[in-house]
């Protein structure tokens, strides 16, 4: 368990510096950022203790909202997705699949089950955020929060895919 | 209280998850308060530092572009000179209020619905809160809060930025927002549908503001249509790309106090 808290943690100023840095400067029709920083929290094990998954998601949505000097927006749409992770594993992911203490990831648990998984976290982040700062609901937001879905799916699967390789 | 206690162990996560969600939503509501203006302000200091590396290894590759915006604005100012000089003895008043100083942006989003720019200089350059941003083809923002070394300003790209506006041609006014998505398109809301609009006209900054001479240019007109109640909606596509933003003019207004001032006496009677 010390292992995944060392792990984990090292890893978020990696995936911070990623994000604000690299991507936040890249952009797909003028106006979509992929938000590679999710993958961090999908990928953490079904068996995670869930304080450490609240708490895990708070710190990383809160260095994002740091750096892009909006508090509040990236930490309320990263807390929301690691209180329904667990339901959505249930809901996903098959039984005896995957250990408890594995990593959520496309070579253990399929591509298929995968895809789903994650876009149903990826979609609850992207409306949660993009309502909070937008403040109402219409079709252009509608397509921003597809657009977005459908560019960061995207990124984390080269992600994965780039990582399963260096194994 | 034994009750109390189980309840509260059976419904840990919920509870847990309420409590930092609050947590994140006060963060999110108290965003424009004093106190949260205060944090930003102080993490600005360090974040904007990291931003200041990142952007020596940037720099060096724009310096082509940044060549060719140099050489630019020079041949536009000589012929500014130029002109001066030939129309010297007709030019009675000349336009002193307004100073400019050059500024280099370190941080800049607009991918957002509020963005901010960060800039590198602050308080020890003399840049205070509430002064204008402009660059040669646009207004940019204004000052929102200063610290030693760093500006933060409130982008145009922001719920609340507008811009007083007229048409070049024919001298009417408007106000000027942006919409929330497509940083190259901003509209003009209420314009009145006697005015004779076409497409491609100029538009550029009124003399109403206290901030911003004017004359700046902003963009030209790329769309319009009449709306249920007799007003256009204009769409008008922007000068300035915000994704490319390097240099920018903070501007110094010798007279806003005063105007301010007169203007407020007004609004008290």
């Amino acid at each position: 368990m010390n292992k995944l808290y060392r792990k984990y943690l090292s890893l978020l100023p990696i995936y911070v510096l990623l994000q604000i840095l690299v991507l936040n400067q890249v952009l797909f029709s003028a106006y979509i950022n992929p938000f590679l920083y999710l993958l961090l929290i999908i990928s953490l094990p079904l068996k995670t203790p869930k304080w450490f998954l609240l708490f895990y998601a708070f710190l990383l949505g809160f260095f994002i909202d740091l750096f892009s000097e909006s508090l509040g927006f990236h930490s309320t749409a990263c807390v929301l997705i690691a209180f329904v992770k667990p339901l959505i594993n249930k809901i996903t992911i098959p039984h005896n699949i995957l250990g408890g203490m594995d990593e959520i990831s496309m070579q253990k648990v399929g591509v298929k089950v995968y895809i789903t998984f994650s876009i149903l976290l990826i979609i609850i982040h992207n409306s949660c955020l993009f309502i909070l700062e937008h403040l109402d609901f219409s079709f252009a937001i509608f397509n921003k929060i597809c657009a977005s879905t459908f560019v960061t799916l995207i990124i984390i699967l080269i992600t994965q895919l780039l990582i399963k390789q260096k194994k | 209280m034994n009750n109390l206690l189980r309840f509260i162990k059976l419904n840990q996560f919920l509870l847990l998850f309420l409590i930092i969600e609050g947590f994140s939503v006060f963060l999110l509501l108290s965003n424009n308060s004093f106190q949260a203006n205060k944090a930003i302000k102080y993490s600005t200091q360090y974040t904007s530092l990291l931003y200041n590396y990142t952007h020596s290894f940037s720099d060096y590759i724009a310096l082509k572009q940044t060549n060719e915006y140099l050489v630019q604005e020079n041949s536009k100012l000589l012929s500014l000179l130029k002109n001066e000089e030939s129309f010297h003895d007709s030019i009675l008043i000349k336009n002193k209020r307004f100073s400019y100083q050059n500024a280099k942006v370190i941080n800049n989003s607009i991918t957002k619905r509020n963005n901010f720019i960060t800039l590198n200089i602050g308080e020890k350059h003399g840049v205070k809160e509430g002064m204008g941003v402009i660059t040669h083809n646009g207004v940019i923002g204004i000052v929102h809060s200063v610290s030693k070394n760093y500006a933060r300003v409130i982008s145009f790209l922001h719920r609340k930025s507008s811009v007083g506006i007229k048409l070049k041609k024919n001298n009417h006014t408007g106000i000027l927002k942006w919409n929330g998505f497509d940083y190259k398109t901003a509209t003009i809301t209420n314009f009145p549908s006697h005015i004779l609009v076409n497409k491609g006209d100029t538009i550029v900054t009124n003399s109403h503001s206290i901030v911003f001479p004017e004359g700046v240019n902003i963009g030209r007109i790329a769309d319009f249509e009449k709306d249920e109640e007799g007003y256009y909606n204009v769409k008008v596509a922007l000068f300035e790309d915000f994704n490319q933003l390097n240099f920018v003019y903070v501007i110094h207004s010798s007279e806003a106090i005063e105007q301010e001032k007169l203007e407020m006496k007004i609004k008290n009677e």
